[in-house]
């Protein structure tokens, strides 16, 4: 298994700050979104790598890429900083995303104040009449109880894709 | 007011003497097709770097035009490419996009070929070919042409084409003078990044061989967010050392070139910020393009963009940044997917190896990259404003600097003393025309 389950009470809250935060990403509140993560945060985004012989150990059928980044908290802002430059032109006009969360696991993490969260997510990702995608993957997270609230410390993004469909504008 | 339609290229699809390119060869079905068999199916073409395929066995999938073939290095240690197609009934023998493999086995009725593309098993080969059939003749179509330069390897469909040296030209002096020094260090480590686009290839192609004019508009969020580096920023005017756009034979073209040692002092000055091992390597690298530069009085240092015709981009500044490769894979008149490759010497020291990824996949051209984000979404647009029936009958102005071609206004001061090709300011289009005039005369088109 994942781990040892948390809590029945600290699984409610962890998935209601997981829901929350895919409404601020698909209302576009990006400020209030990199509010939620800690200060020292680390957000890596990886793809997956197909080889022969397959990786038996690798999960969805193939292995991890390296990640293709792995922002600090300062260069995740600066993120959100060139979107609104109106310069971002694969964000011109903004695409709107629908970012479901599913397949929650809460495992205890290192210490008291620290879980471990595995979950799935399906995104939607339409630009105007410009395109549309549907990017399916998974995140890792460990999040930090901090003055009462949970914050994210680390998160680690797999999309199910080694070709993407297009370039990487969006959050996950 | 323009008027709706400008002849020339109404019946002509270019008339690079007026700067002019119709949009229909960004979009149209039977020109697409018309290239894949004369530019893909005749050009030397990007297969794989040696770093891929290491070892015995090593294989990548990658395409020739749309062709899949298998890039492998046989248990005999060389090199080739076999066209992944079964002999039998055509399905692909390798399934995967890379890996190592002792054989290549169809999955139908099980023909099964060595890492040489022999046809060494053939099922009930007794009972249902009464042991008669003629396996030699039947082993994967292997691509007559195969060399590598640099560690890179190409592959042409063409046996009468001439060698990859004397295809590459002048691109094999600059490949020389600033790929070599880095596979020196003891060879290069990898990593990928691919992503689909709505685009042409042209597109993207042209972009890599020569348009320094897009930089301060497309990339424009990088500026104003104060990441453009030294190799990024533009100064006002041109200056005596550079930027450069330099166009080659065979189409290939190059950018972003600067001479002089100013380029190398910004490099140290970071390289000394991240410690004395990251400054001798530096130093080492620097030692190494000195050398080849003995018989050159210009002193370039990088290039920024480069494009080897048909469709290898690369993009490379410094060496404290990756050499990216961009393999643009044509998927259609107005469909492309971006193969990155992204190479850094490995012996380059952990702290210069992890700002260069850094980049890659945060400001710079992985598909996270601000970089690439903002060049695929406009190679996209470009595409779309070819197709449709209006819009597709005027054509593209390539016209810039037309008239100051090999004598542009300054250029008496240029130090560009030695070096190979056509040698012009950073905006000028003279790269784009030297793209299509070799895409015609590839495509037999006339042209004026």
């Amino acid at each position: 298994m994942l781990g040892t389950p948390a809590r029945g009470e600290v699984q409610r809250a962890v998935e209601q700050f997981l829901y929350a935060e895919a409404w601020l990403l698909d209302e576009r509140r990006f400020e209030e979104w990199l509010a939620l993560f800690a200060d020292d945060a680390r957000y890596a985004l990886h793809v997956r790598e197909v080889a022969e012989p397959p990786d038996a150990s690798a999960g969805a059928g193939a292995r991890l890429s390296p990640p293709l980044f792995e922002d600090d908290l300062a260069f995740l802002t600066l993120r959100v900083r060139r979107l609104e430059t109106r310069l971002a032109h694969a964000e011109r006009p903004p695409s709107i995303t629908r970012h479901l969360i599913t397949n929650v696991v809460v495992v205890q993490g290192d210490g008291e104040a620290e879980v471990k969260a595995y979950s799935s997510f399906l995104v939607f990702q339409a630009r105007a009449d410009l395109s549309e995608h549907l990017l399916s993957g998974n995140r890792e997270d460990i999040l930090r109880e901090i003055d009462g609230r949970w914050r994210i410390a680390r998160r680690q993004v797999a999309l199910d894709r080694s070709t993407l469909p297009r370039t990487i504008t969006i959050f996950f | 007011m323009t008027r709706a339609r400008q002849r020339p290229t109404a019946d002509r699809l270019l008339d690079l003497a007026a700067g002019l390119v119709s949009r229909r060869i960004f979009s149209d079905e039977a020109i697409y097709q018309r290239e894949l068999e004369r530019v893909f199916a005749r050009c030397w073409l990007f297969l794989a770097h040696d770093a891929m395929i290491p070892a015995p066995g090593d294989y990548v999938g990658t395409f020739m035009g749309e062709d899949p073939v298998i890039v492998c290095r046989g248990t005999d240690g060389q090199v080739r490419a076999l066209l992944n197609t079964c002999r039998h009934r055509g399905n692909r023998v390798c399934l995967f996009p890379r890996g190592n493999a002792k054989a290549f086995t169809c999955a139908y009725h099980g023909w099964t070929y060595d890492t040489a593309g022999r046809l060494t098993g053939v099922p009930f080969h007794g009972e249902a070919y009464y042991g008669r059939l003629p396996r030699e003749d039947w082993g994967l179509i292997e691509v007559p042409r195969v060399e590598q330069f640099g560690g890179l390897w190409f592959g042409c469909w063409d046996p009468a084409a001439p060698s990859l040296a004397a295809y590459l030209d002048g691109m094999a002096w600059y490949l020389d003078k600033f790929l070599l020094p880095l596979e020196a260090m003891g060879g290069l480590e990898v990593l990928e990044s691919r992503y689909q686009a709505n685009g042409n290839w042209k597109i993207a192609a042209e972009n890599f061989a020569g348009d320094h004019y897009h930089t301060p508009t497309t990339h424009g969020s990088s500026f104003k967010l104060g990441l453009a580096d030294n190799y990024t920023q533009l100064e006002p005017a041109q200056l005596e050392h550079g930027p450069f756009e330099i166009a080659l034979a065979h189409g290939h073209g190059l950018g972003g070139v600067y001479t002089g040692d100013k380029p190398y002092r910004d490099d140290l000055a970071v390289a000394e910020r991240l410690g004395p091992e990251a400054v001798a390597y530096l130093q080492e690298w620097y030692g190494r393009l000195q050398e080849r530069l003995r018989d050159t009085p210009a002193k370039p240092y990088s290039a920024s963009h480069w494009n080897i015709f048909p469709n290898l981009g690369l993009v490379w500044r410094s060496p404290l940044r990756a050499f990216n490769l961009f393999h643009l894979q044509p998927k259609g008149p107005t469909r492309l997917e971006v193969w990155q490759w992204a190479l850094m010497p490995k012996a380059a020291p952990a702290v210069v190896k992890e700002l260069a990824w850094a980049q890659n996949g945060r400001g710079g051209h992985f598909a996270s990259g601000f970089f690439a984000q903002d060049d695929a979404e406009n190679f996209d647009r470009v595409t779309e404003g070819s197709r449709t029936l209006m819009a597709r009958q005027v054509p593209f102005n390539y016209a810039m600097g037309l008239e100051y071609e090999g004598h542009w206004p300054g250029q008496e001061q240029w130090d560009t003393r030695g070096l190979p090709g056509l040698v012009g300011p950073r905006f000028s289009e003279h790269n784009q025309r030297n793209f299509y005039r070799y895409w015609a005369e590839r495509m037999g088109l006339e042209e004026a």
